[in-house]
């Protein structure tokens, strides 16, 4: 069978399969804001752990990590598989306030919370900053499909043209809202894993073993093997500021906020936080290492060609139908994270634009209509933005990130700190994202990154500003805070009353 | 005796101090520098030392959250959890 035939058929089985589930998505849910942005807050600990995994995984995790074992060495494990794993405090430190919140609440998009902490000035701005640096980070997936379909079909689908299919597949998926959403997260989820496992074990057979792989790269280039890595890129600094960057920022990409919203109890965070790390230890550990064995097989890749040494190595090594399945892997990753960062901006744009501000007595119905309208609209924008790729994955991914890591800060506030003024946490985001786009655009001098990256002197700056700012303004009204903390007392700090209970009783089972 | 308010972002009891140390501590850990400039020795003839460790850390991380869940965190108001 000719190869374009072979991967012709795995490509339709593959789109096919999930629109499938998408579709059944869509037949069963209700047409409420709450369903289709939040699956109506019922997932289970495996759904949930999953989407959020996948969701997490994206074109970068596939492509740019092995793009990145591949220039910078193993040493690119610590801060992308030890760092992204410890994120897991978050689902503490942030998901259960958020996920207590959303369920006395109602919310499903991370602005509306903060409006009724801050107020609707900062529900705007959260908006307008996480559409910012979003939509780049969803034209990353647009760009590795494109990458993955001109491998996959042999050049004979061009990259645009790639690019294009999965955008409009990604649009047909999201209209099944969440549901759809975390169940085809789900078994891509693990299909990803699979495949990045498959991959792995592909390149060491070829490469005649592991211990043989090892000392070739010993040879060649031993900086792959050992810290800091090829060129000493990772520095102390640096280093530092990936995990900053990764334990900030990521929890509170709106497509992962909004799965704090959705699990059916808290059993399903707590265990989240257990496994969620163990998933990490396995799924970064694949792609490093590809792309560092990938080093001594393929050598002489540079800039933004290192982000094809996986789909390099398959033509290489993979028999054709194997090549196409894990391929259609890498897909499945960018598609899990795209999908659901265009269910988070859209949710954005209908409560938080649409429904905060154009038509304020908009029905549950019209809600969900628009988000449907704005979601097209969006696939379009990060289709355009993917025409013209400037940089790597893992160079537009890292901005993103900084991006939305300053809003940490506020966040904490917003969840933790009665003092906290709505003034205190406008002048927080607005000063960090300044310094934080100055630095990513070299504007600002480089002494100022400390060694580090943007995200560290970016943090600073807004948690001064908003800690000075506060200080300096009339604290929020009783009111306000009562909304919050009351129940956020209740489950953390047990009145006197509650403690003298619980001391009674513990001096009563005591006896 | 006059009670003490301390900042949000401190321990606020005995039993969340064990915890904060615990997890510091992983943190703490992460930036283990003194095994630097060396991929020596190769476990099994192929897996770096320092990999190792890193594999270690994660999952003496997810023990820790395991006990965690189970011994410290809070449990949902009654009408939350009971929410369909």
């Amino acid at each position: 069978m000719p190869q374009v035939a072979i991967s012709t058929i795995i490509l339709v089985i593959f789109l096919g399969f999930f629109s499938f589930i998408g579709l059944y998505g869509y037949k069963i849910g209700r047409k409420t804001v709450e369903d289709y942005f939040a699956a109506d807050r019922k997932l289970g600990t495996f759904v949930t752990l999953f989407t959020y995994f996948a969701t997490l995984c994206s074109a970068f995790t596939f492509l740019g990590c092995a793009g990145w074992g591949y220039s910078k060495g193993l040493a690119w494990y610590g801060p992308i598989g030890v760092a992204t794993a410890l994120i897991s405090i978050n689902f503490y430190i942030l998901g259960y306030r958020i996920w207590l919140l959303g369920k006395r609440f109602g919310y499903v998009s991370p602005p509306e919370l903060i409006r009724d902490r801050f107020g609707k000035e900062l529900q705007i701005i959260y908006a307008l900053v996480m559409i910012t640096f979003v939509l780049p980070y969803l034209a990353v997936q647009a760009m590795g499909a494109g990458y993955a379909l001109e491998e996959l079909s042999g050049g004979a689908v061009p990259y645009v043209f790639g690019a294009a299919i999965i955008t409009i597949f990604m649009m047909f998926l999201v209209l099944g809202g969440m549901r759809s959403i975390a169940w085809t997260d789900t078994v891509m989820g693990v299909m990803m894993l699979g495949c990045l496992a498959t991959a792995f074990v592909l390149v060491v057979m070829k490469g005649g073993g592991l211990s043989n792989i090892v000392a070739k790269i010993a040879s060649e280039s031993p900086a792959h093997l050992s810290r800091p890595g090829v060129g000493g890129f990772f520095t102390p600094g640096i280093w530092f500021g990936f995990m900053l960057l990764w334990v900030l920022a990521d929890p509170l990409m709106p497509h992962l906020w909004m799965r704090m919203y959705v699990p059916k109890n808290v059993n399903v965070i707590k265990r989240m936080m257990v496994f969620f790390p163990l998933i990490c230890l396995v799924v970064f550990f694949f792609p490093t290492w590809i792309g560092a064995m990938g080093y001594t097989m393929i050598p002489g890749l540079e800039g933004a060609n290192v982000d094809r040494i996986l789909p390099l190595l398959m033509v290489k090594f993979a028999p054709y139908w194997l090549m196409a399945i894990i391929l259609a892997g890498s897909l499945a990753a960018l598609i899990s994270t795209a999908d659901s960062q265009i269910l988070a901006l859209g949710s954005i744009f209908t409560r938080d634009i649409y429904a905060s501000f154009i038509n304020k007595k908009a029905t549950t119905e019209k809600q969900v209509k628009m988000g449907r309208i704005f979601i097209i609209i969006l696939c379009l924008f990060g289709f355009l933005i993917a025409l013209r790729p400037v940089s790597t994955l893992v160079a537009i991914t890292t901005a993103a990130f900084t991006g939305i890591g300053v809003l940490y800060p506020t966040t904490i506030a917003a969840l933790y700190w009665k003092r906290a003024t709505k003034w205190g946490a406008i002048s927080s985001v607005i000063a960090g994202e300044t310094v934080a786009v100055l630095l990513i655009y070299k504007i600002l001098p480089g002494w100022l990154l400390i060694g580090s990256l943007p995200i560290l002197p970016s943090l600073v700056v807004a948690t001064l500003t908003l800690v000075v700012v506060s200080y300096l303004t009339t604290p929020p009204s009783p009111k306000r805070i009562a909304k919050f903390f009351d129940l956020f007392d209740s489950v953390f700090q047990p009145s006197d009353e509650t403690k003298k209970f619980l001391d009674a009783d513990k001096h009563r089972l005591k006896k | 005796m006059k009670k003490i308010h301390l900042p949000f972002w401190l321990p606020q009891t005995k039993r969340a101090l064990v915890w904060y140390v615990l997890f510091i501590l992983i943190f703490i850990l992460y930036h283990d520098f003194w095994s630097w400039g060396t991929y020596q020795p190769l476990i099994g003839g192929w897996l770096p030392a320092w990999f190792l460790y890193d594999i270690v850390l994660i999952i003496a991380y997810a023990v820790i959250a395991f006990f965690f869940t189970r011994k410290y965190w809070p449990k949902p108001p009654q009408d939350i959890e009971e929410k369909k």
